[in-house]
C-alpha cells in the first residue's frame, strides 16, 4: 500500500445490526478533499474508522501506510477535528492544548509555547486563560481546529470544521486549509453544505447510505454521469435567437432562458460536438458571447444526479 | 541507551503525564473537595471520641490500640476506602465517556494500555493523597485523645510508628486493590456502580467462601496486614487464610491482572457515545 494515500479496502462497519459504511474503496491523495454527504450518510462512521475511534467490522485501512490501530505511529502524521462539541471539564484553552502537546511529548516549556502559537494562529489569543467551557460555539470550534492542528500532522481529518463559524471565520478557516494542502498535506473535509466543499475541494468524496457513490475530480466525476445532459450556461447578447438555434441540434434536449434575453441553459448529451456546433453558430449569426461555462459542474447538481432527490445535502 | 530504553522511558513518561493530567482534573475540581471532605468523617469521629472519651479511659492505651484497629478496619478501609476508590476509579475511564471527552485521549500518539495504566496511576494518586492523610490524622487523634505527653508518646515510639506504617500501608494496598477492581468495572460496565455494590456484597460474605474465592476479596487480605489482631468472637475462625506476605502478594497480583485485563478492554474501546 502506498505511504502516501489514504486507503480504504472493502471496509465495512456495522453498529450491531445498522449498516455504518458498506464495502468502502478508497484512495485519497494529498490535497483538499470534500467528504459529502446527507446527515447519517456514514462521514463521521468514514472519519472515526480512519482515525481508529472506530474498528472495522471487515477490510482495511491504511494512513499514509500507517494501521489506525497504532495510535503511536497514526497520530505524530494524523489530526482529527471531530464533531462531538465536549471538551474535559475545567479545561482552559491553553491547558487543553498543553496537555495535548505534552502527550505528544513535548516539554512544558516547549508546549505553551507552541500553544500560545497555535491559539494566536486560529484567533484565541485573548481567550487563552478562560474555559473552554464558556467559549461561544465558533470559539469551540475554532479550539477543536488548533487541538488538531498543534502538533503539525501531515494529514487532517476534519469533522464538519466550518459549522458555528461566522463568514469572517468560515473565510479565514478555509485560507487556512488550502494553504495547508498547498504545502502536501491530506486535508479531508467533511460537510453536509455542498455549495462549501464546491469552494475549497480539489476533490470530492460522495457518500450515500453508507457507501460510496462516487469519487475523484467534480469535472471527472460529472464526465463520468453518461446518462445525464451536461448542461451549460451561455451569456449573450441574443440569447432568444440562440436558443432557437442550439434547440435545433439533434444532441441537445433542453435550452432554457434565464434573466431575459441575456443568459440560456442548454443541455446536450453531446458536449464535444456542442462546443463546435456552438462555435459555428455564433459566427454565423455574429452573436456577441460574454462567457460560457458549465452549469452543472459542481457537486449539488453531481450529487443529485447520483442519487436523486433522496435526502440530498444543502 | 538502546531503543528498548528508549521506548520504556517513552512510555513512563507517557504515564507519568497522564496520570498527572488526572490528578490535577480530581484534586483541582470541586469534586476534589467534597472527595477530602468525606475522607476526613473517620477523623471527624476520632475528635468527637476524643472529646467524649471518659477520663478513666485515657489511661488505657492498649484499648485504644483495638479501638482503633476496629475503626479502621471497619470504617475506614470498608467504607471510606472502599467508596471513595468506587468514586475515583469508576469515573476515571467511564466519566470521561460521560462527558465526552475520552477521545481526545484516544487522539494521542500514546498507546491505550499506556493510556489506561496512565489512569489508573492518576486515579490512585488522587487516593493516596486524599487517605493517607486522613489515615495518619485518624491514628494521631486517636492517640491524642490520651493527651499529648502520653499518646504521641506512644505513637512516636517504635511500636507506635510500626502500627501508623501498618494501617498507612493497608490504606495503600486497599488503594490499590480496590482501585484496581473499580477501574475493570469501569471499562466493563454502563453503570459501575452496580458491580461496585455486588462487590461490596462479596466482600460481606468473603469470610464464608471457599478459600479460591476468597484470593479475590481485597478486604481479606488487608486484614492480614493489620498491626493489631481483631477479635470478632466467633467470627474469629473465619479470619484470613493467608499470612501477611502471601496476602500482600495476592492482592498485588490481582490488582496487575485487573489492570492488565482493563488495558486489554482499553484497547478493544470504540468511541461511540451512544451507550453513555
Amino acid at each position: 500500500m502506498s505511504a502516501d494515500t489514504i486507503v480504504f479496502e472493502s471496509v465495512s462497519k456495522f453498529y450491531g445490526e445498522v449498516l455504518g459504511v458498506n464495502r468502502i474503496e478508497l484512495s485519497i491523495e494529498a490535497g483538499l478533499t470534500g467528504l459529502v454527504g446527507p446527515n447519517g450518510s456514514g462521514k463521521s462512521t468514514l472519519m472515526n474508522l480512519m482515525t481508529g475511534l472506530l474498528m472495522p467490522d471487515r477490510g482495511t485501512i491504511r494512513i499514509l501506510g500507517i494501521d489506525p490501530g497504532d495510535p503511536e505511529t497514526l497520530f505524530r502524521t494524523v489530526g482529527y477535528c471531530t464533531q462531538w462539541d465536549t471538551f474535559p471539564p475545567g479545561a482552559t484553552g491553553e491547558t487543553f492544548l498543553v496537555n495535548t502537546l505534552l502527550l505528544h511529548g513535548e516539554s512544558p516549556g516547549r508546549a505553551r509555547e507552541k500553544a500560545s502559537s497555535m491559539l494566536r494562529k486560529v484567533g484565541l489569543e485573548d481567550a487563552e486563560r478562560r474555559q473552554i467551557a464558556a467559549y461561544s460555539k465558533g470559539m469551540k470550534q475554532r479550539i477543536k481546529l488548533a487541538h488538531s492542528l498543534c502538533h503539525d500532522p501531515r494529514v487532517l481529518v476534519l469533522d464538519e470544521p466550518l459549522n458555528g463559524l461566522d463568514p469572517t471565520g468560515r473565510a479565514e478557516i478555509i485560507e487556512l486549509f488550502t494553504a495547508l494542502a498547498a504545502e502536501g498535506r491530506h486535508v479531508l473535509v467533511s460537510s453536509h453544505i455542498l455549495h462549501e466543499v464546491d469552494l475549497i475541494a480539489d476533490s470530492v468524496v460522495m457518500i450515500h447510505g453508507g457507501k460510496v457513490v462516487a469519487e475523484g475530480a467534480i469535472r471527472e466525476v460529472r464526465e463520468e454521469i453518461i446518462d445525464k445532459p451536461i448542461q451549460v450556461l451561455i451569456r449573450c447578447d441574443r440569447a432568444r435567437d440562440l436558443a432557437a438555434r442550439v434547440f435545433a441540434l439533434e444532441h441537445v434536449v433542453q435550452a432554457r432562458l434565464l434573466d431575459g434575453d441575456f443568459s440560456v441553459v442548454v443541455a446536450t448529451r453531446d458536449s464535444a460536438n456542442f462546443f463546435l456546433d456552438l462555435a459555428r453558430i455564433v459566427t454565423d449569426d455574429q452573436l456577441t458571447v460574454e462567457s460560457v461555462m458549465p452549469a452543472d459542474e459542481n457537486v449539488r447538481a453531481v450529487y443529485d444526479y447520483l442519487i436523486g432527490n433522496e435526502g440530498v445535502p444543502t | 541507551m538502546s531503543s528498548g530504553n528508549v521506548l520504556l522511558m517513552t512510555r513512563l513518561r507517557q504515564i507519568r503525564v497522564v496520570g498527572l493530567m488526572d490528578i490535577r482534573r480530581t484534586l483541582g475540581a470541586r469534586r476534589g473537595f467534597g472527595l477530602i471532605v468525606f475522607a476526613l468523617l473517620p477523623v471527624a469521629l476520632a475528635v468527637l471520641r476524643a472529646m467524649t472519651l471518659p477520663d478513666s479511659l485515657r489511661a488505657d492505651l492498649g484499648r485504644t490500640s483495638t479501638e482503633l484497629a476496629n475503626i479502621f478496619y471497619i470504617l475506614q478501609l470498608r467504607f471510606i476506602v472502599y467508596f471513595a476508590c468506587a468514586f475515583l476509579f469508576v469515573r476515571s475511564f467511564r466519566g470521561e465517556i460521560l462527558q465526552r471527552s475520552l477521545h481526545y485521549l484516544f487522539l494521542a500518539p500514546v498507546r491505550r494500555e499506556v493510556l489506561a495504566v496512565g489512569k489508573y496511576f492518576g486515579a490512585l494518586g488522587s487516593a493516596l493523597a486524599t487517605l493517607l492523610p486522613s489515615t495518619t490524622l485518624l491514628a494521631v487523634i486517636f492517640y491524642l485523645a490520651h493527651g499529648s505527653e502520653l499518646g504521641l508518646g506512644l505513637l512516636f515510639t517504635s511500636r507506635g510508628l510500626s502500627h501508623l506504617a501498618a494501617y498507612l500501608a493497608a490504606t495503600a494496598l486497599a488503594c490499590v486493590g480496590y482501585g484496581a477492581l473499580f477501574f475493570l468495572a469501569g471499562l466493563f460496565f454502563r453503570n459501575p456502580m452496580i458491580p461496585a455494590g455486588l462487590y461490596l456484597g462479596f466482600e460481606v460474605l468473603a469470610p464464608f467462601l471457599p478459600v479460591t474465592l476468597r484470593v479475590l476479596s481485597v478486604a481479606q487480605h488487608l486484614r492480614a496486614i493489620l498491626p493489631v489482631k481483631l477479635s470478632w468472637g466467633p467470627l474469629d475462625m473465619v479470619g484470613s487464610p493467608f499470612g501477611p506476605f502471601v496476602s500482600v502478594l495476592l492482592l498485588l497480583v490481582v490488582s496487575a491482572a485487573a489492570i492488565a485485563l482493563a488495558a486489554w478492554r482499553a484497547d478493544h474501546l470504540e468511541i461511540t457515545y451512544s451507550d453513555g
